[in-house]
């Protein structure tokens, strides 16, 4: 096995979330005497980027971006929609789904394939991406499977295309590492966490790139925590905590050292010990974020639950999109509602934290989502 | 004596008295930390070489031992918990404990005979419940050994059971753990399939599965080390340089060599290994040592022995048939160097009761303290840190509430640098870890 190879062919792979290259002028000017014309929409409410309900107005939508957020007024030619009672943010972001994927997403030959990206999993016409982005799904992590210490590098999928069919994979994501023993007890080395490590230390050490986004490290257990605190520490890279069950017990270890935690998905059957750990975290000022296998109604329950539980609410809107957004290394593209950022967006009859609340409109790349009705 | 001073000694006295009535005060041990003096009185204070105070005092400050003896001066304004009829001794230590790793095999690493360059602290799950067990039995600081799967096992690591998380871990000496016997042959996962399923040797799993294959291993090993050091071949049983590095470190003497030996035939044949190259080596668990008292002696090879195992109807030792009992009393009479540990027990199955059972059989009591005190520090190189109340070493004690060691005595407050860990209810203090 020799993982560093491996590992420089993973860097290799372009990174997620590039703005598309700017076009000439000239050629600017041709293209948009050919495009739509702007989606203006007006809405009570906007989710601010902190997650914060703030006034609403006009949103307007040009070329597959959000070009202004609260305007007065819609700009002249533009296709206007007004939601009253609306309450606009921006579509959610679920860094970890296993959506759409074409077999399984865990190479099990080795236990560290770094060089494996789940994009290459990504089965473009599945089902699955329109039923997410209907629940105001925008953005999927693909991740890698937890049977190998390195899984590999993480999907960006967008859940709609410009045609709003289908998806698209908008690039490479952070790597997703494994620290529970999922990876071990096999007929395969390492067998133990205690072999893994050293080879873990040496491949993280031996890399000098930065790779976009926060490495998604799966640890369950307070003492998993602790070797992914320690492990990344030592080697400088940013990290996030992938469902870190018993966080709760390592508040302090964590805090200041981790760039998030994903959490969920949380149901009624949610004990209250797991339920509390969203709002200790956020007292401890570390970002969370929640996963739902891309469901965008079990997101909101998810949210709607940490809520109950404690969380503020703004954290907890937050924790929908822009904390996701942020994890991914996509946030100067998506997971808030500002001018430049993609035009993925969500519009509820309601705060999307009150579980009463209908999808009104999704807005993924600034093409709408058919509903399903609008499907048949 | 302050108001939370009175608070503890009244609660020392119920536990003294082996009263069940709930206390209803709680003690005031959470505060107390920091840099305040704090100065315990006992009726008897162990200092863990032999040397009994009665009474006795023990002053500790910012997690050190400042002194221990008679009659020396009790701080003014500081705290001054007086114990009573109790008694002090240092917190135990086991040296080749198995507990605390991710789980029973956890730090088995089956994908290879010859591990030395691996650290059994990578295997530590430092939140692991056994480490409040050991702690509430009194041990305070652990040695914890390679696995026994692999014939040239990982490293050992050192740490306290309890504190915080910088300051669990100890430099002990280097040491890589060898199996000789029937077990890293039995235990790799790769021979414990039905045949049917690709257990038993082939050529596609290479593991010794008799003692003689385990011996080749260790031999190969150290011919592959030799070659690789002398003229940088490379292994041909695909050995990594790092474990050759660390082999390498073994043969210098900069790192032990522990050998885990149960039977007696396997005492001989590790010291004919040894002796092929040159090495010094220590035993651990030494089920049948009473059977080669001599070639021990002999040797000077420490001993790191025990556990023995009581059940209802006889004592029996974990693989063999013959009554290991009496083995630390001989041991000391032979003059060979020993400390006593209780591999994977805790509870009433940890390292008091083994001392116990060894005073039963003949052990002297002071020699047995020793045994699972200052000695074990000393096999493991952690004697200038732990293992004796003495200035400047770690302040882990163990308030008993009678004679060390007797069924009728427990712990009844666990000091780890100078931190109540475990308090007078025998509950686990959380906030000091």
């Amino acid at each position: 096995m020799q993982p560093l190879v491996h590992f420089a062919l993973a860097l290799a792979l372009p990174p997620g979330g590039a703005a598309p290259a700017a076009a000439s002028a000239a050629a600017g000017a041709r293209v948009a005497a050919l495009q739509p014309p702007p989606l203006a929409l007006r809405v009570d409410s906007i989710v601010q980027p902190d997650g914060a309900i703030g006034p609403g107005g006009w949103i307007v939508v040009r070329n597959g971006r959000i070009e202004s957020v609260g305007g007065g007024a819609p700009p002249a030619g533009a296709a206007a929609l007004e939601f009253a009672g609306g309450v606009a943010m921006a579509g959610f972001v679920d860094v970890a789904t296993v959506l759409g994927a074409g077999g399984q997403l865990s190479e099990p030959a080795r236990a560290f394939t770094p060089e494996i990206a789940a994009a290459d999993a990504f089965d473009g016409d599945h089902s699955d991406f329109l039923a997410a982005a209907r629940t105001g799904v925008t953005t999927v992590g693909l991740v890698p499977g937890a049977s190998n210490v390195v899984g590999g590098r993480i999907g960006i999928v967008r859940t709609s295309d410009d045609d709003g069919r289908g998806a698209a994979v908008a690039g490479h994501g952070p790597l997703r590492f494994t620290l529970t023993e999922e990876p071990f007890g096999g007929l395969r080395a390492p067998t133990s966490r205690m072999g893994a490590l050293p080879i873990l230390r040496e491949m993280l050490a031996n890399q000098k790139m930065a790779l976009a986004g926060s490495s998604l490290v799966a640890a369950d257990t307070a003492d998993q925590i602790r070797i992914a605190v320690e492990t990344f520490g030592a080697a400088g890279r940013p990290f996030a905590l992938l469902q870190p069950a018993r966080i709760d017990e390592a508040i302090e270890l964590v805090t200041g050292k981790t760039a998030g935690a994903v959490l969920g998905p949380f149901d009624l059957d949610s004990s209250e010990r797991d339920l509390r750990v969203s709002s200790l975290l956020a007292a401890a000022q570390i970002p969370i974020t929640f996963t739902a296998n891309g469901d965008g109604n079990a997101l909101r329950l998810t949210a709607a639950l940490a809520t109950r539980s404690g969380l503020e609410a703004r954290l907890a809107r937050a924790a929908l999109s822009a904390t996701g957004a942020r994890l991914l290394g996509i946030d100067g593209d998506a997971g808030t509602l500002e001018p430049g950022r993609r035009g993925d967006l969500v519009v509820f009859d309601g705060d999307p934290l009150d579980l009463a609340a209908q999808v009104q409109l999704v807005l993924v790349g600034g093409a709408a989502v058919a509903t399903e009705e609008e499907a048949r | 004596m302050s108001a939370a001073s009175i608070a503890v000694a009244a609660l020392l006295a119920l536990a003294r008295t082996g009263s069940e009535t709930a206390p209803a005060v709680a003690p005031d041990l959470a505060a107390w930390q920091g840099g305040e003096l704090v100065a315990l009185q006992a009726a008897e204070v162990h200092l863990g070489d032999g040397t009994v105070h009665r009474p006795g005092i023990v002053l500790l400050q910012d997690g050190k031992v400042v002194a221990a003896g008679q009659g020396l001066p009790l701080p003014a304004g500081g705290r001054v918990i007086d114990c009573g009829e109790a008694v002090i001794t240092p917190g135990l230590v086991d040296a080749a404990c198995q507990l605390g790793t991710t789980s029973l095999f956890g730090s088995a690493e089956q994908a290879s005979e010859v591990i030395p360059h691996l650290d059994t602290a990578d295997a530590i799950d430092f939140f692991s419940r056994d480490f409040i067990e050991l702690a509430a039995g009194g041990v305070t600081t652990v040695y914890v050994t390679g696995e026994a799967s692999a014939v040239i096992s990982a490293r050992g690591a050192a740490v306290k059971t309890a504190g915080p998380l910088a300051e669990r871990r100890l430099a002990a000496k280097p040491c890589v753990k060898v199996t000789l016997g029937p077990e890293s042959s039995g235990r790799g996962v790769f021979n414990r399939q039905p045949s049917r399923f690709g257990g038993g040797a082939s050529f596609a799993n290479r593991r010794p599965t008799t003692r003689m294959g385990a011996a080749w291993v260790f031999r190969k090993a150290f011919h592959d080390t030799i070659a690789w050091r002398d003229s940088g071949r490379p292994s041909n049983d695909g050995l990594e340089p790092a474990a050759m590095a660390a082999l390498g470190e073994v043969l210098a003497g900069a790192t032990a060599l522990r050998m885990q030996v149960r039977e007696a035939m396997d005492f001989d044949t590790t010291a004919r290994l040894a002796d092929e190259f040159g090495l010094k080596y220590s035993i651990e668990y030494g089920t049948e040592a009473a059977q080669r008292l001599d070639l021990l002696a002999r040797r000077a090879v420490p001993v790191i022995f025990g556990p023995v195992r009581a059940s209802d109807s006889n004592f029996e030792s974990f693989e063999s048939a013959a009554p290991a009992l009496e083995t630390p009393k001989l041991l000391a009479e032979k003059g060979i160097p020993f400390c006593l540990t209780a591999s994977d027990g805790s509870g009433d199955g940890g390292l008091a009761r083994q001392a116990g059972l060894a005073i039963r059989f003949g052990l002297d009591r002071a020699r047995a303290l020793r045994a699972v005190t200052v000695d074990a520090a000393a096999i493991c190189g952690l004697d200038q840190r732990v293992g004796r109340l003495a200035p400047g070493l770690d302040a882990d004690l163990v308030v008993w509430n009678g004679a060390p060691f007797d069924d009728a005595s427990k712990p009844v407050l666990v000091l780890i640098h100078g931190r109540p860990v475990v308090d007078p209810q025998g509950r686990f203090r959380k906030e000091n870890s």
